[in-house]
């Protein structure tokens, strides 16, 4: 099972989706746990391919890639997890800002948290500022991740954070990020925090839940 | 106390410093008349705006975006720009077009007609004697907004968070742009403006809504609301246009497909072909229009700038002395220069770049993925290079392609493969069953079709069945100076159905399988 859950990780970092998907399937015919597969297998593959992502050994296009290749093992594994009652220690709500419509970078960052053992509620693209706080109360989120790509969407990040003050769940952590994103921009709308890229986005999240590692 | 500054052109040119101490000095070198090529929005991103800033202690290149005054060394002897850090006047290849429409010549008829077409980067125009049928003259400038952004974006949002931006953008584009364009052309042709008796202008909305003093908002967040899309007629003398005929503006499809590809559609002879047939126009937004048994799917696609040559170390757009195409023979590369000639290449283009992936996977340079292959002899490792810069392939003493370029030019692959194989997938057509693919834009004139296939830039078909048909914008709005034409646009303006590709499930998915090397 170790060999076959160290290939395992070196298909995710590499991006091989079909060799990942078998790879995770054959554990799970063997009866290994959902967690594990997920802890020991699909984890280190991610933090492998987000190390070398910070230090420019690999770029936005292999990130991608390997993203998905995490993506349809977690197809596979997530009704496992939750038949089996696991429920992850911290809850992350995501999704892009309204009146923008781009998703990939918030999904890379989707996939990035749950490779680091976050439960992700994906709320999609162009969310309502109100939807936020309604969903972290729901599934009882720690965080909360706005996404924006443009400049001219930028203002709706302010909005949402603002919706995100004025409810019961003002005091939830608020991280964001994009293309147009910065950390004197996150200080001016009182986000709790800013990352540049999908790599260090699992790091500050890890730090605003009190995670240390 | 000044600085003396030494431009490629023309002797030294001593400049009062900065006053405001945080100015950067790509900000301040454009006010004293020496606008340098800030392509990635002044971000520190490329070497569009680099500088030498020499003094005895040697001399230090810098991008100037990223310095102020302060940044300057005390003892400076003199700042020197470089030919290649001058924002280019004009870009090649944007004149060229092909008329392919069928039908007979328009009837002769007094007059003379100007077409333009407004692009984001460039504006391109041509005057038409109708006594004649003959083009008397033709001309490209570059788009004066350019200082606001790169980008329809950056503009957007400019228009929204300076006060009179609109009114910035707007006399940016009428008098440091049409105007000196149309005064050029009529130069040219030896004409008085005030003899033009038509005007059609193509060009994607915004730049249109900006011409036409029409507020940007609408565009600036999804869902969008443009002030207009269809035909838009402007009285010239409100707009200080040096003629007497209004200036038409073409109908557009969409908010982000423009009025460029409505012109296109004309020009390129798609609206008179037997479907299925795809028009790809290449710009910093790519768009794309496939006709299909049922009607007409249009959608655009962020290509962002890296196609010409934006972002890129050594990327350069198409103008005179950058490498326009590469060829790679017993591991010697060797390369045309755009409008000819031997000299120093001051650049390398984006259809360069896409010879240079093309080959290089070819020759085991590069993997499927963009990585370079570091045992290759071809493939050299620099010490303290920019990130993401260390491992390249070095084509000229200056010039060299690094990993995060490949990895940038992916990735505006990626948009505009995955937008091509999203309007197929909903019309339920291959590839191969396309009758013909026309390629327009400035990039995709200089494009060698195999090679764009290489990378899957362009979807794999018999290379007879794609022709690439330069400005198809500037030749739409031509053929569209006469009244006969317009009909023709009737069936494409009702039957296109336009697609928002972040809406349509499987796109992030064809995303992806674009990011990487076609098998």
């Amino acid at each position: 099972m170790k060999t076959i859950l160290a290939s395992l990780a070196v298909a995710v970092e590499t991006g091989k989706r079909n060799d990942a998907k078998n790879l995770t399937q054959s554990l799970v015919d063997k009866g290994m746990a959902p967690l594990d597969i997920v802890e020991q297998g699909l984890v280190p593959g991610m933090s492998a391919i987000g190390n070398k992502f910070k230090k420019n050994e690999v770029f936005v296009p292999e990130m991608l890639i390997a993203a998905r290749a995490m993506k349809e093992c977690m197809i596979l594994l997530e009704p496992l997890l939750a038949k089996a009652g696991i429920k992850p220690k911290h809850t992350v709500v995501i999704g892009t800002v309204q009146g923008d419509l781009h998703d990939i970078g918030k999904n890379l960052v989707s996939m990035m948290l749950k490779g680091a053992n976050f439960g992700v509620i994906d709320l999609g693209a162009n969310v309502d500022p109100s939807k936020f706080a309604a969903a972290a109360k729901e599934h009882g989120a720690s965080l909360i991740a706005l996404s924006a790509l443009l400049t001219t969407t930028m203002p709706a990040m302010k909005t949402t954070v603002d919706a995100i003050r004025a409810s019961d769940m003002a005091k939830l952590k608020i991280m964001i990020g994009g293309a147009p994103i910065s950390q004197e921009y996150a200080d001016q709308i009182g986000a709790d925090g800013y990352s540049a890229d999908a790599a260090s986005a699992v790091d500050l999240a890890l730090s605003l839940v009190g995670e240390t590692h | 106390m000044t600085i003396p500054v030494h431009p490629p052109v023309g002797g030294p040119h001593p400049l009062p410093p900065p006053g405001d101490s945080a100015e950067p000095l790509s900000h301040w070198l454009e006010t004293h008349g020496h606008p340098l090529n800030t392509r990635c929005g002044g971000r520190g991103l490329c070497n569009g705006c680099q500088i030498r800033v020499e003094s005895p202690a040697g001399i230090v290149t810098e991008r100037a975006c990223q310095l102020t005054a302060s940044d300057l060394p005390a003892d400076l002897t003199r700042i020197q720009i470089p030919l290649t850090s001058c924002r280019d006047a004009s870009l090649h290849g944007v004149t060229v077009f092909e008329l392919r429409n069928p039908g007979p010549p328009p009837p002769t008829r007094p007059g003379v007609g100007l077409a333009l077409d407004i692009g984001t980067t460039t504006v391109a125009g041509a005057l038409w004697d109708f006594s004649t049928g003959r083009c008397l003259a033709e001309a490209a400038v570059a788009n004066a907004q350019r200082r606001h952004g790169d980008n329809v974006v950056a503009r957007i949002s400019f228009s929204i968070d300076h006060a009179d931006g609109l009114g910035r953008l707007r006399r940016a584009l009428l008098n440091e742009t049409l105007r000196p364009l149309i005064a050029g052309l009529c130069r040219d042709a030896g004409i008085a403006p005030a003899a033009i008796t038509q005007a059609v202008a193509a060009g994607n909305p915004a730049m249109l809504h900006t011409l036409a003093g029409a507020s940007l908002v609408g565009l600036a967040t999804f869902p969008f609301h443009p002030v207009f899309l269809g035909d838009h007629h402007l009285t010239a003398a409100d707009h200080g246009l040096p003629f007497a005929c209004p200036l038409d503006l073409l109908p557009a499809l969409g908010p982000f497909v423009g009025a460029d590809i409505t012109a296109g559609a004309l020009a390129s002879g798609l609206l008179a072909d037997e479907p299925p047939a795809l028009l790809i126009d290449f710009g910093t937004n790519g768009e794309i229009l496939l006709k299909h048994a049922g009607g007409y799917l249009a959608t655009a696609t962020a290509a962002g700038p890296a196609f010409e040559g934006g972002r890129l170390a050594c990327g350069a757009p198409a103008r005179p002395g950058v490498i326009s195409s590469l060829t790679r023979e017993n591991g010697v590369w060797s390369w045309t220069l755009t409008g000819g000639g031997n000299g120093r290449p001051a650049g390398i283009s984006g259809a360069a770049y896409v010879d240079f992936i093309a080959l290089g996977a070819r020759d085991d340079l590069i993997n499927a993925f963009g990585r370079f292959n570091r045992r290759h002899p071809g493939v050299i490792t620099v010490a303290d290079a920019a990130p993401g810069a260390g491992v390249r392939v070095q084509l000229t003493e200056d010039l060299y392609v690094s990993e995060a370029d490949v990895a940038e030019l992916l990735q505006a692959k990626a948009a505009i493969a995955a937008g091509v194989t999203t309007l197929l997938e909903l019309a339920s057509i291959r590839a191969t069953d396309l009758h013909t693919l026309y390629v327009a834009g400035g990039f995709g004139y200089h494009l060698q079709p195999a090679n764009a296939q290489a990378l899957g830039l362009l979807p794999a078909m018999p290379l007879d069945r794609i022709a690439l048909i330069g400005n198809s914008s500037l030749g739409g709005a031509s053929l569209l100076l006469h009244p006969h034409q317009r009909p023709a646009l009737n069936a494409l303006l009702a039957d296109t159905h336009v697609i928002e590709l972040n809406q349509i499930a499987s796109f992030g998915d064809h995303f992806t399988d674009a990011l990487s090397l076609p098998d």
